[in-house]
């Protein structure tokens, strides 16, 4: 029987575009870096502050909705929030803590008894402790919302010593049931993934290099919006820039050249040659990024995506869990050609492109962007960190020599200076250490993280995020692009199906070839 | 060093096709093999370019072409103690003039001396623009005894159909058709009567994927669908996708389509004099016969296997494996329920034949890949001979087994992440597909990891 499915669109989790302020460094000499990690802790305290406007605006809704409202205005948000689900038709279970200032604790208690039961409210287990000033009782109960809302009310009138009401939710003990944040199951999904939670612009911080200059801020929004209307299936459009822009990439890219020999790993040389050879990467013309994907296609099956802005680090890693890259397609100010505050075209043609071709640090991009998948914001905050460190700004040892792998060395020339000279700490790469390392967006990094090789990285990834806890695997799935959560056994029978091929093709190799294959 | 330019290229105005042996220091000696179109002093003109990048040859030797008439194909060997950097150089220079015709293909210098030439094969999936318009019949020219014969305005029809496959490149999307009233009414008449026979003669995964097709691309009896939008299913399900083709392609080239999970279909349709007969191969036959089976998984492998088993093999295999091919995918019969089921896309899109290949008629023998590969068919008429299948799993892996014993210097594997084939026949590449391996695993070992922590709750 055929194991397909129709996809199921799940309800993508509202997300408003917020500008967060961010506070101007005193003594900065540069702009302030945009950064996957701000990025990401943003998200978490934009989060955070959804829930509470929520908690505010049901409490409103539920005083507005009850009499006796003293007391029920100090109730607890998490009791807010279980009122609010709750539904008249099947009783759910919770548990309440009530405190009194009533000096006769049997008295406290058979209030409370007999307001639950009018009430109709099921009482599970009680458990009371206190000392002679107050009494604490706690109860595990079972009700519908009204019978809930009347217990309050009834307790609220008829015991006046009652000082503190708290609901809390019952732990729920099958983790299937927690809801699931919404992740992409198909590449084309990720047409949802492209909002902006933060911008950077260079109307806001005087200190960008574009600042007040019309024509070049003009430009940028020409370039966004267009990338804002880009969907999965289109052809990417065709960018005429102009002569200036052709000579701000020329200037960078010529500047560059100088380092490579000397600071880049081979891996970046070899397939930055290749790309110089196939005339997909040259001094004077800025690339289309539609011939880049065919040749990226050809390599490792990554693919540039036009997106309008600095996407949220849930969407961005998302989309490295297909092989896709979120590009911008705008160009850094002409004015400061070899520093950029934010990724520019050419961070990601001159960093990331030329890695991305390599087949191992594309699987480590996609297993980063795999984990983050149904992840929670702590983790985003964490995979965003270590992403950061490693295929952003990541070292690694060759031939006893510091190599920059990471793209935002590789596309600037000062700090990739800086991170491989004797300046800054170097310490080796380990992602339980890296997820939590505090990152300095105002200027060079003190601290790189560095690699023994790609391959090494790769490998203590993989065992770094076995340790991080999610309810089920994902799985991708190269032919379709699309994600298969791993729920049950019957899951795994596609996947094994795929593994049990290219087993048999390696077997039947190594077979023809009479050696042997230690795995 | 002379510097490389325009001249180097001038260098290799007689070379048609070039195979460039690796680059591999550990095996000594490195060789290019290419072919020139007989013309005096041509290969004194191609050697220049070695003289001009300062490399020794230690070895040159000459045959005729046995696939290019009047050609001779060229074996030169580079000089043992040669400089690696400038034998590259003058690789990059017959691998640019190859590119321009997209006809390289590489392997083991030492299986090379000792073996007969390779046939060319496709190893991305753009290299199939170069053969899909290498037509056995083209699809505008018709017999006599054709029903459209002497039907201008559908001859007329038919090359419209034909150039648009011409004209198709990988990566285009396929044109929408408007058909033509007449067009649709040949179609409802097939798609009624066919449709009505599939629940209780069509196997099971036939019946599931049907419905969605009805659903997702609008398959019904007033409406030829898309080929565009059944693409699109197709690639969302399996990962297939659909490429328009003029007419009937070689076994060779038809074969490596599906290597890359590419199927080349027809996009006219049979003449409305004769509905339920058509000579060659309509999109009746392609949307209703083949295109449900392409969206199950298992099949979409088998298929897959049949494809890879073709590249780069001798004749005499080519020709076992379209025979393979014909009884399964086109004639395939499985057993399910304790019932005779159709798979093959001939049955599915044929009233007639349906009903017969059930029946008790013909002979049924359990598929096997040995037997059925040397086994004589007609195109013409009924077949007196059907193989049964237990599953497409168990036909998958029977196929397999037998694509062993094909003797072919290289074992092959597709990279689905770049749509290319990877030849395996180096350690370096086992070891990178090991390493891929591995990492499948463990995955896989984490995912088992955690469904057991599900059970356990």
């Amino acid at each position: 029987m055929s194991s397909l499915t129709n996809n199921t669109f799940m309800e993508e989790e509202p997300r408003g575009v917020t500008v967060i302020a961010t506070k101007v460094a005193e003594n900065s000499k540069n702009p302030r870096r945009y950064s996957l990690v701000h990025q990401a802790s943003c998200e978490t305290q934009h989060h955070k502050g959804i829930r509470r406007q929520n908690t505010i605006q049901h409490r409103k809704q539920l005083t507005d909705q009850m009499r006796c409202q003293k007391i029920l205005q100090q109730l607890n948000d998490e009791g807010i929030e279980v009122i609010f689900t709750a539904n008249d038709v099947t009783p759910i279970e919770f548990s309440i803590i009530l405190t009194s200032t009533d000096p006769t604790l049997s008295n406290f208690v058979s209030d409370i008894l007999q307001n639950m039961s009018s009430a109709k409210v099921q009482i599970c287990h009680v458990e009371t402790r206190g000392n002679e000033a107050s009494h604490d009782v706690l109860l595990a109960c079972k009700a519908t919302k009204n019978q809930l809302i009347h217990s309050a009310e009834l307790l609220t009138q008829n015991h006046v010593a009652l000082t503190k009401f708290s609901i809390f939710a019952k732990k729920l003990s099958d983790e299937k049931n927690q809801s699931q944040i919404w992740f992409p199951r198909h590449i084309s999904e990720l047409d949802q993934c492209s909002k902006c939670i933060t911008k950077y612009e260079p109307t806001t911080d005087p200190r960008h290099p574009g600042h007040g200059d019309v024509a070049y801020i003009a430009r940028r929004k020409f370039l966004n919006d267009q990338a804002l209307e880009f969907k999965f299936g289109d052809e990417i459009g065709y960018v005429d820039y102009t002569e200036e822009e052709h000579a701000t990439w020329k200037a960078v890219y010529e500047k560059l050249g100088d380092l490579h020999l000397s600071h880049t790993c081979a891996v970046y040389r070899q397939n930055l040659k290749i790309l110089q050879e196939e005339k997909v990467l040259t001094a004077d013309r800025i690339p289309q990024i539609r011939d880049v994907n065919k040749f990226l296609q050809k390599k490792t099956g990554f693919e540039l995506r036009p997106c309008s802005g600095l996407l949220s680090a849930r969407d961005f890693l998302a989309s490295l869990a297909f092989r896709v890259f979120q590009t911008t397609t705008y160009l850094r100010h002409h004015k400061s050609p070899h520093h950029s505050p934010e990724p520019d075209l050419i961070h990601e043609l001159l960093g990331h492109v030329p890695m991305f071709s390599d087949p191992l640090l594309a699987q480590m991009s996609q297993d980063i962007g795999l984990m983050s998948l149904g992840a929670s914001d702590e983790h985003i905050e964490k995979l965003s960190t270590v992403y950061w460190f490693i295929v952003e700004f990541g070292l690694c040892k060759e031939d006893g020599k510091l190599k920059a792998i990471g793209a935002g060395l590789l596309s600037a020339y000062g700090e990739l200076m800086h991170a491989c000279s004797d300046a800054p700490e170097h310490k080796d790469f380990d992602p339980a250490v890296t997820a939590v390392q505090k990152y300095e967006d105002d200027d060079y990094q003190p601290l790189y993280f560095v690699a023994d090789s790609i391959h090494d990285a790769l490998a203590k990834l993989r065992k770094y995020a076995s340790s991080m806890d999610r309810p089920f695997s994902v799985v991708y799935d190269p032919f379709t692009k699309s994600i298969e959560a791993i729920e049950s056994s019957a899951d795994l029978e596609k996947a094994f199906s795929r593994l049990s091929n290219d087993l048999s093709a390696i077997t039947h190799a190594a077979d023809r070839m009479k050696i042997s294959i230690t795995m | 060093m002379p510097p490389a330019g325009q001249d180097d290229l001038d260098f290799l105005k007689y070379a048609m096709e070039s195979y460039v042996a690796d680059v591999n220091a550990d095996i000594g000696k490195t060789t290019i093999v290419f072919t020139l179109r007989e013309k005096a002093g041509a290969l004194a003109e191609t050697l220049k370019l070695f003289q001009a990048h300062d490399v020794n040859l230690s070895h040159i030797e000459s045959r005729p072409s046995k696939t290019h008439e009047g050609c001779y194909e060229v074996l030169v060997e580079f000089a043992e103690a040669e400089d690696h950097r400038k034998i590259e150089g003058v690789i990059e220079h017959f691998q640019q003039k190859a590119e321009k015709k997209v006809l390289v293909q590489d392997w083991n210098t030492k299986n090379k001396q000792n073996k007969d030439s390779v046939p060319w094969f496709p190893q991305k999936i753009n290299d199939i623009d170069q053969f899909a318009n290498r037509i056995l019949s083209y699809g505008a020219e018709l017999d006599a005894d054709h029903p459209g014969f002497k039907d201008m305005t559908y001859r007329e029809r038919r090359k419209f159909f034909a150039d648009i496959a011409f004209n198709f490149k990988h990566g285009d999307k396929i044109p929408t058709i408007t058909y033509t009233d007449e067009e649709i009414a040949t179609w409802r008449t097939v798609y009624n009567e066919l449709t009505v026979m599939y629940p209780k003669n069509a196997c099971q995964e036939f019946n599931y994927i049907f419905p969605l097709l009805q659903q997702n691309c609008g398959f019904g009896p007033d409406r030829i669908p898309q080929l565009q939008d059944v693409s699109d299913f197709l690639k969302d399900c399996t990962g297939y996708t659909i490429r328009p083709v003029a007419g009937l392609l070689s076994s060779r080239d038809f074969l490596a389509g599906l290597a890359f999970r590419v199927f080349h279909s027809t996009q006219y349709i049979r003449h409305h004099s004769a509905p339920k007969y058509t000579p060659e191969p309509d999109i009746c036959h392609e949307l209703l016969g083949h295109v449900p089976l392409f969206a199950d998984v298992e099949f979409a492998q088998f298929s897959q296997e049949i494809g890879l088993a073709s590249l780069g093999a001798p004749d005499d295999v080519i020709e076992k494996l379209a025979t393979l091919y014909w009884f399964t995918i086109e004639f395939g019969i499985c057993q399910q329920d304790g019932e005779k089921k159709a798979y093959g896309a001939g049955l599915l899109s044929s009233f007639g034949e349906l009903q017969y290949a059930l029946s008790d008629k013909p002979e049924v023998v359990d598929f096997d890949p040995a037997v059925c590969c040397v086994t004589k068919y007609p195109i013409t008429e009924y077949q007196p001979k059907y193989f049964l299948a237990e599953s497409f799993a168990s036909a998958k892996n029977k196929l397999k087994s037998w694509a062993a014993t094909i003797n072919r210097p290289f074992q092959i594997r597709y990279n689905a992440y770049t749509q290319r084939v990877e030849i395996l026949d180096k350690v370096a590449a086992l070891q990178r597909l090991a390493r891929d391996i591995r990492s499948d695993i463990s995955t896989l070992e984490e995912a088992l990891g955690k469904v057991n922590n599900l059970k356990m709750k």
